[in-house]
């Protein structure tokens, strides 16, 4: 079915992937949880446009006014408490239930925004932040 | 290529002429939420499993008993497939040829996928969210009809995924297939999204299943979610690095 430059590229692909399941299963990089300080890390997604980056956090149970959140110019903090505690099963091989009543996180940026300028809103649960993108770049002249 | 992929049935007189519901992760998890939702709420028993090779060594393991992580579940001519791993692109392949095949062998009326497409933020407003459900079936039904079922024809464009790979090889294997995709926040567990695909297959398949809990249980799902999430974008973010190229 494939030739055998495309299902080495399957194999290899398909050994990488087994390998990030069977850690991200092992919990050797289990990302999502602070365990030391009892903290819930949120999923979310950065977004880049033309002018400015979209960065959304999913924060189910978490109210808008239990939202804080920081910004430089290449990083976003965030920090929410829940409404009430939410209990999980956390753990890698064995799990147990842990009990979490703060999510917090921080990213580095992909590209220089303006933080004063950010704006954010939420709505059941998930978190938006625009922020303009600092000026970059020169006009080229084309000789 | 040899199939390395079984579907084992505890007894096979139990599924005959069924409608065969499939989710598997994807995007936003729809097709997991949706399909397990509709196994817990119709208490579907187990019935049979999926072996493969090509599954990671992964046992999920609920209330002390070790479980297959690909399962089937079912009675009364209602089938449904779940799987709590992501699948790799072989294996959606050989899944699809083989769930297929084996639809075939069992008369199966209908195969019913669950999916998703990514949900535009940018048009989303200020409104209240409706995801929309798109459909596309392999025989060709009528706008109309899908539009009776609360979903809106899907017209143009690429399908990629599981879903995809079932669908190619029911348009092959001449098995009615009929894939439902909500509108969904990809990148996060979006139970809303499966509530909107769950009232569709109500009217497609005449059941009353009721979406309330679903609704008031949408938190809890996004949190226990977050992990087969994670794993699923991963896996999908790899999936598309190894795609052959759709003009190559």
């Amino acid at each position: 079915m494939w030739d055998n430059e495309e299902s080495d590229t399957f194999e290899e692909a398909d050994r990488r992937i087994d390998t990030v399941l069977e850690e991200i299963y092992s919990g050797s990089i289990n990302w999502l949880f602070d365990l030391r300080n009892n903290l819930l890390r949120p999923l979310y997604k950065i977004d880049i446009r033309d002018k400015e980056l979209i960065v959304t956090f999913d924060l189910p149970g978490v109210k808008k006014e239990d939202i804080s959140i920081s910004a430089t110019e290449r990083s976003l903090s965030i920090e929410a408490s829940t409404t009430k505690p939410i209990r999980l099963m956390v753990g890698g091989h064995i799990q147990k239930h842990v009990e979490f009543e703060r999510y917090a996180e921080t990213i580095q940026l992909p590209a220089k925004i303006i933080p004063d300028k950010a704006k954010s809103s939420i709505r059941d649960g998930r978190l938006r932040i625009r922020i303009p993108l600092a000026a970059q770049g020169r006009l080229v002249k084309v000789r | 290529m040899e199939t390395k992929l079984e579907i084992k049935e505890y007894d096979p007189s139990k599924i005959s002429k069924p409608t065969l519901v499939v989710g598997v992760p994807e995007a936003g998890l729809v097709g997991i939420i949706a399909s397990s939702y509709l196994r817990d709420q119709m208490k579907l028993p187990e019935l049979g499993y999926i072996e493969s090779d090509l599954l990671p060594a992964v046992v999920v393991v609920h209330e002390s008993k070790p479980k297959h992580p690909i399962r089937i579940f079912g009675k009364d001519n209602l089938a449904v497939i779940t799987s709590e791993v992501p699948l790799h692109p072989r294996l959606s392949l050989e899944l699809a040829k083989e769930v297929v095949s084996w639809a075939k062998s069992k008369n199966t009326k209908l195969i019913l996928g669950i999916t998703s497409v990514p949900f535009d933020e940018e048009i989303e407003g200020e409104a209240e969210r409706k995801p929309k459900v798109l459909a596309i079936s392999s025989d060709e039904r009528p706008a109309e009809v899908l539009k009776q079922m609360g979903a809106n024809p899907f017209e143009e464009g690429v399908m990629m995924g599981t879903h995809a790979a079932i669908l190619r090889n029911c348009i092959t294997m001449h098995q009615p297939n009929l894939t439902l995709l909500a509108e969904a926040y990809s990148k996060f567990p979006d139970p809303g999204a499966a509530a909107a695909v769950i009232q569709v297959v109500n009217k497609a398949l005449s059941t009353s299943v009721d979406i309330q809990n679903l609704i008031k249980q949408s938190e809890e799902i996004r949190l226990r979610m977050r992990e087969l999430m994670a794993t699923t974008q991963e896996n999908m973010r790899r999936n598309v690095a190894t795609s052959p190229s759709l003009y190559g």
